[in-house]
């Protein structure tokens, strides 16, 4: 599993809110919130293959978009709600772990 | 004990901003706004207001400057005027879609071109959609009174609202009154400091960190810009409710967002806001000395527009008179169109009267005291006896046409009256 596991309305939460009355009072956050993710820009997926990761977290200090966290045992994982996409991780890695992949067909699958 | 004082416009503002406690003071000088921070500077420097006051290098950047303080959830003061207005526009907007409970003076002054520091209201009123509550005061006592109420108004949680309240240059910011300044312990049980409950938006701290001023989608800015007119609206009823404990706690004041002055059982009426409802005032004495049925409606708040007032004004059970014509006399000109006020009292006009099947009366635009031109009370008993006319045919065309901005002052300048 590389892919980061939590709740739908954890980093957007607006996307999950239907009803004006819950909405939030006035346009601030708490930090760490996005009003729109940019789930939705990507047309290519990071696909990470882990076993020649050496965990050297590169792809991590590179991705422009912190969308690249690390688990509990020190491997990469991508946060679908950041990651826009870009490749910049698919290049950066030294061992190639990450090959980038048809964002649709992830999906279709 | 309240003690009363011989103040100029500009100082009953800023005694009542000295009361009111704010932390933080941002302003940049200009006439004829200048003698209230003036004033606030020298409270700041003699130990009277505990606040710091910041000289920034623009009005841009001085209401940048308080929306900033205000997010980590302090009380804040800046006053403005006209062409300061206009360069604080964008924070205007961004300030009021943000939800900052600011109060800022305006001084109203004319907009340049052609230069010229008197007052009319073409700044604020250019300015009627940038979601800010906008008060107009008649004279220093109720400007002092409004700063006050301002501050209960834009910080209670159903408004989250920022206020303008509006002193019509050099006619109330520099002419020197007899005022009731109030006690310091009687504005603090009036006016507690900001209760901003823990995660209230703008309660942002070090340890809290939050993201200000964030994007939100176009079917997610709906949303709020929905809520912004929502609370704009249910602000008429926390005005009224302020004004009236106001009035109870401090022995005078109006509560309503229009004041009814010798008007349900007058035929002709002149709707108008500012320090000139003063002179109409006298003249609506005069005429009703001569038996003329003439009263007066004087705007406190144009925004939220205060459309249950005109209503009950025009309409209202109290009413003994059927109205024959009402006149809008204002300081400003949409150019092209007719003045702000009168667009914006027919268009209510159109949707009440329609609610109630009546036909609206009649209403004639008056626009004058462009650039600080007089009005004076012979003009105005003018417009009455025009109002009187109304829907006569005349061969001069000077009743005034229900359909144009009819300009007063002109006669000296042109042979014919344009329309």
């Amino acid at each position: 599993m590389s892919e980061v596991e939590k709740k739908p309305c954890a980093i957007a939460p607006f996307e999950c809110q239907h009803d004006v009355d819950d909405w939030p009072g006035s346009p601030q956050l708490t930090s760490g919130h996005l009003a729109v993710s940019n789930r939705s820009w990507r047309t290519q997926w990071p696909q990470i293959d882990l076993s020649p990761c050496n965990k050297c977290n590169l792809c991590l200090l590179y991705c422009p978009d912190a969308a690249i966290v690390k688990n509990a045992d020190g491997f990469p994982q991508i946060d679908g709600d950041w990651c826009k996409g870009c490749g910049i991780c698919a290049v950066e890695c030294p061992k190639q772990c990450v090959r980038m992949i048809d964002e649709e067909q992830r999906i279709a699958r | 004990m309240s003690t009363l004082a011989f103040l100029s416009g500009n100082e009953a503002v800023a005694e009542g901003v000295r009361l009111a406690r704010p932390r933080v003071v941002a302003a940049y000088p200009i006439t004829p706004q200048t003698g209230v921070v003036e004033r606030l500077s020298e409270m700041v420097d003699d130990g009277e207001l505990a606040a710091q006051f910041v000289h920034v290098e623009s009005e841009h950047s001085a209401l940048s400057l308080v929306m900033g303080s205000c997010a980590t959830g302090v009380r804040t003061f800046t006053a403005t005027s006209s062409q300061g207005l206009l360069y604080m526009a964008e924070i205007l907007y961004y300030s009021s879609g943000g939800r900052y409970p600011l109060v800022m003076m305006n001084a109203n002054r004319a907009l340049a071109l052609p230069w010229n520091i008197y007052g009319d209201h073409s700044d604020s009123l250019a300015l009627i959609s940038s979601g800010w509550i906008q008060a107009y005061a008649e004279d220093a006592q109720e400007s002092l009174d409004m700063i006050i109420q301002a501050y209960a108004v834009a910080e209670d949680p159903a408004v989250r609202t920022p206020v303008l309240v509006n002193l019509d240059g050099f006619v109330l910011t520099h002419t020197y009154e007899s005022v009731s300044v109030p006690d310091q312990a009687e504005v603090d049980a009036f006016l507690p400091p900001p209760d901003l409950p823990a995660g209230f938006p703008g309660t942002f701290n070090l340890d809290r960190p939050q993201s200000l001023g964030i994007t939100a989608g176009p079917g997610d800015y709906t949303v709020f810009k929905y809520l912004q007119h929502r609370d704009m609206l249910a602000a008429g009823e926390v005005i009224r409710a302020t004004g009236r404990r106001f009035a109870q706690s401090f022995g005078r004041g109006c509560s309503e967002l229009i004041e009814r002055y010798r008007s349900d059982d007058a035929e002709i009426i002149i709707v108008t806001l500012g320090s000139v409802a003063g002179t109409v005032r006298v003249v609506v004495d005069q005429l009703r000395a001569a038996g003329i049925a003439a009263g007066l409606l004087r705007i406190r708040y144009l925004r939220p527009f205060p459309a249950r007032e005109l209503d009950a004004a025009l309409f209202g059970e109290q009413r003994t008179a059927r109205v024959h014509a009402v006149g809008v006399l204002e300081k400003d000109i949409s150019f092209g169109h007719q003045g702000s006020v009168a667009t914006e009292v027919k268009a209510a006009l159109y949707d009440l009267a329609a609610e109630r099947a009546l036909a609206p009366p009649r209403v004639v635009n008056f626009v004058a005291g462009l650039g600080g031109h007089d009005i004076s009370r012979e003009q105005i008993a003018d417009l009455f006896a025009r109002l009187a006319s109304a829907g006569q045919t005349t061969a001069d065309g000077r009743i005034g046409r229900a359909g144009a901005a009819n300009f007063i002052g002109l006669e000296g300048y042109v042979k014919k009256n344009h329309h």
